[in-house]
């Protein structure tokens, strides 16, 4: 029987060789065909080590990830333990319990949504205006304000925050989010430069065409913008509207100065996430993680940098949860942009 | 038939009203042709002249011609505007309807200067009252001895360059000076600018091609995009980096065991060092070149296909197709790329450590607001140094098709 299924299996590998000799045979007998099959070689080489780069680069990308979901999963009374080093001794969400607590995570949540998306918001509105303008309603001086515009992507914001921040108080703005959101409808946020830039190259590459159609048709210039441009535009405003919400969910630098400096209770995600560790003691009260606190575990700077660790993934949940959901239009939106006008 | 909407109700001018507005509009007629009259003559007188002289400037009467053919418009509106009188069917407008029918009747080009000016007004606020007076009082600043007062405000005093000149001689960071600094986070800078600039541009080309699982691979590179890396950087890598040697031994173990393997081959050290801190930096350079691989994505999608389909007909091979076509496209947005980039990772320099605290240990942006917009300039300066430097260098080579 099983002598039987072994010949068989020879004879069809047998059969596999002859046949596979004969095509080598055909495919060496001339010249041409010769170098066809050298190149066909040299491409199918060339697409494995393709292969072996973008992985092995996505790879570089994940493992940091992968390591804080690791670390993040560890049980609180192994942090100690040197036998642990990837897959947790004991599945335990205690650190998230902690961190969560330490970040007032819900709080936190809801302040960082209501500013990214409002900053969204209004960063859209402004920039996409300032961009059709400069691409297609040009004036006398569009020019020269453009080349401001992308001055203003040179200037770093320490140039511009410290009297910012001064006059702003004189304002008495501070501490609200409401300047942020002004700075934003008025197309001064985070980068916003950058996004003009994109706007304006985006609108350039839209025929004009269309719009002569339009205007033939008795639109104005609002009309036309509205109902041609924005409809043909969504590549550009997924772009957009992804990196303003995640520049202003990561953004540390304004959101501190001008909100949560001098308004304590407007915290967000990334402003909180640096002040873990000063709150953890309570936190871990807050928690009801009693079983760690004969340990002495707060002074084990081991176990401080595993619950930063936990935190900075509790923070980034929700821009990664967004990005898989719009992951698939962003890339279309790169691809269709056309940043190049 | 109940179901017909009710037709939205027309308010029709009153017959006084409607008397009113012909009285006018035959005034206006009267003047318009008039108007008419007087332009046409000149118009012939004109042209005649211009035929007499033989000269070839025609913007005199073309711009005659125009405001002509703007009149008979006038006219022509006018009596439309009658008719519909004598007919006693004139809708009332309200504000807002009389404002459009007005706008409308603009030709298009003013029409679009006026929405040119409303749409970028937003910004335009924007940018002089966060934009313009914060850098001119920044200068002000930095060329004065500001001492905060009880009061909360400051005492301003003239200083002339004393605060830039204190700034490179007398200011130090860890025993560090100003210039040692800046030269090194400059020379930082300009060795990591061609790596991020080579390494995009490489994957941009590779994931532009359809291979198997490339939706995936692209979902994958732009998560440094949307990731706080700093983060990571700093439970991972940065001060509490150190704590984590158990766990992080590995990765380090892996880098050791090449480089000895390296060794024992019999490559030299330089060549090892190298390898070595490329495979270290890789993760960085990974993370830094997102938006560029976005940026080159977006410039290769747009090159036009005949090209290649020209250049593949004529046998060229697919090296000479990405120098000869590729490359040369690309250009445009290698320039756009680099501002990014050096923009991107000055945001990062060590100088950004004078500013939080001076060799005093005190916060600078409350006791000395003066050495601190003077240290700001100068990190704009060398900012704005850099990018003219690589805009110099690479002037020449960009190309631009069309």
């Amino acid at each position: 029987m099983i002598k039987g299924t072994l010949n068989k299996f020879k004879q069809v590998i047998q059969h596999k060789i002859a046949d596979w000799r004969d095509g080598m045979k055909v495919a060496l007998s001339s010249p041409i065909k010769r170098k066809v099959f050298k190149q066909r070689i040299g491409a199918f080489i060339i697409n494995i080590l393709k292969y072996i780069l973008l992985f092995g680069l996505c790879f570089v990308i994940l493992y940091p990830l992968f390591l804080q979901l690791a670390v993040a999963f560890r049980a609180p009374s192994d942090v100690n333990n040197p036998a642990i080093l990837w897959i947790p001794g004991e599945f335990s969400v205690k650190n998230f319990e902690v961190a969560m607590v330490a970040l007032k995570y819900w709080q936190a949540l809801k302040n960082s949504l209501i500013l990214a998306c409002g900053v969204t918001f209004l960063q859209l509105a402004s920039t996409a205006l300032a961009g059709y303008a400069f691409a297609r309603l040009k004036f006398k001086g569009s020019g020269i304000l453009f080349g401001l515009a992308l001055f203003t992507i040179v200037v770093p914001q320490t140039v511009i925050s410290l009297p910012l921040l001064r006059s702003l108080t004189e304002m008495k703005m501070v501490g609200k989010p409401i300047t942020l959101f002004l700075m934003a409808g008025l197309g001064m946020g985070i980068k916003s430069g950058i996004f003009i830039y994109l706007f304006r190259q985006f609108f350039r590459g839209i025929p004009v065409e269309l719009e002569d159609a339009a205007y033939i048709d008795g639109a104005n210039p609002f009309q036309v913008f509205f109902k041609i441009m924005l409809p043909n535009a969504k590549g550009a405003i997924i772009t957009v509207a992804l990196l303003s919400f995640v520049w202003q969910w990561n953004d540390y630098y304004f959101t501190t100065l001008f909100v949560t400096r001098s308004n304590l209770n407007f915290i967000t995600l990334t402003t909180q996430q640096v002040s873990v560790l000063f709150g953890l003691q309570q936190a871990l009260t807050d928690a009801g993680v009693w079983s760690l606190m004969g340990q002495d575990i707060t002074k084990n700077p081991l176990f401080a940098s595993m619950i930063l660790n936990t935190s900075g993934i509790l923070v980034m949940m929700p821009i990664l949860v967004l990005y898989f959901f719009v992951q698939k239009l962003f890339v279309q939106g790169i691809e269709r942009s056309g940043i190049v006008g | 038939m109940d179901t017909i909407k009710k037709a939205r109700s027309v308010k029709y001018l009153s017959p006084e009203q409607l008397n009113l507005l012909q009285d006018k509009d035959l005034l206006k007629l009267e003047k318009l042709e008039h108007k008419h009259q007087l332009l046409s003559e000149a118009y012939v007188k004109y042209a005649k002249k211009q035929e007499s002289k033989q000269s070839s400037n025609f913007s005199r009467l073309r711009n005659i011609g125009k405001k002509r053919t703007r009149i008979k418009v006038q006219i022509q509106r006018v009596k439309i505007e009658l008719m519909r009188i004598e007919e006693g069917k004139l809708p009332q407008l309200n504000l807002f309807q009389r404002w459009k029918k007005y706008f409308s009747h603009m030709p298009y080009k003013k029409q679009k200067v006026i929405f040119g000016v409303l749409f970028i007004i937003p910004w335009a606020v924007g940018f002089i009252l966060f934009f313009m007076s914060p850098i001119a009082s920044t200068i002000w600043w930095s060329l004065n001895k500001m001492t905060p007062q009880e009061g909360g405000g400051f005492s301003f005093l003239y200083y002339g360059l004393d605060n830039y000149i204190a700034l490179f001689t007398r200011q130090t960071l860890a025993g560090a000076t100003v210039l040692e600094v800046l030269t090194s986070s400059i020379i930082d800078i300009l060795i990591d600018l061609p790596t991020i600039i080579i390494f995009s541009l490489f994957i941009a080309v590779l994931l532009n091609t359809r291979f198997k699982g490339h939706q995936f691979v692209k979902a994958i590179f732009f998560i440094p995009v949307v990731y706080n890396m700093t983060v990571i950087n700093n439970t991972l890598s940065g001060a509490f980096g150190a704590l984590f040697g158990a766990s992080l031994g590995e990765g380090f173990e892996l880098s050791r065991a090449f480089s000895d393997f390296l060794m024992q081959i019999g490559i030299g050290n330089g060549l090892v060092g190298f390898l070595t801190s490329a495979v270290d930096r890789i993760f960085l350079i990974v993370n830094k070149s997102g938006i560029q691989i976005i940026i080159f994505i977006a410039a290769l999608q747009a090159i036009p296909n005949h090209l290649y389909e020209a250049a593949k007909v004529e046998g060229a091979t697919k090296y000479e197709t990405f120098w000869k076509i590729t490359f040369p496209l690309v250009t445009p947005m290698i320039l756009t790329a680099v501002v990014y980039t050096i923009v991107d990772s000055f945001g990062s320099s060590d100088l950004l450590m004078f500013l939080t605290v001076n060799s005093q240990g005190t916060t600078m942006a409350t006791n000395q607001p003066g050495m601190y917009s003077a240290i700001s300039i100068v990190y704009f300066l060398a900012n704005i140094f850099i990018i003219a430097f690589a805009f110099l260098f690479m002037r020449k080579s960009v190309f631009y098709y069309d």
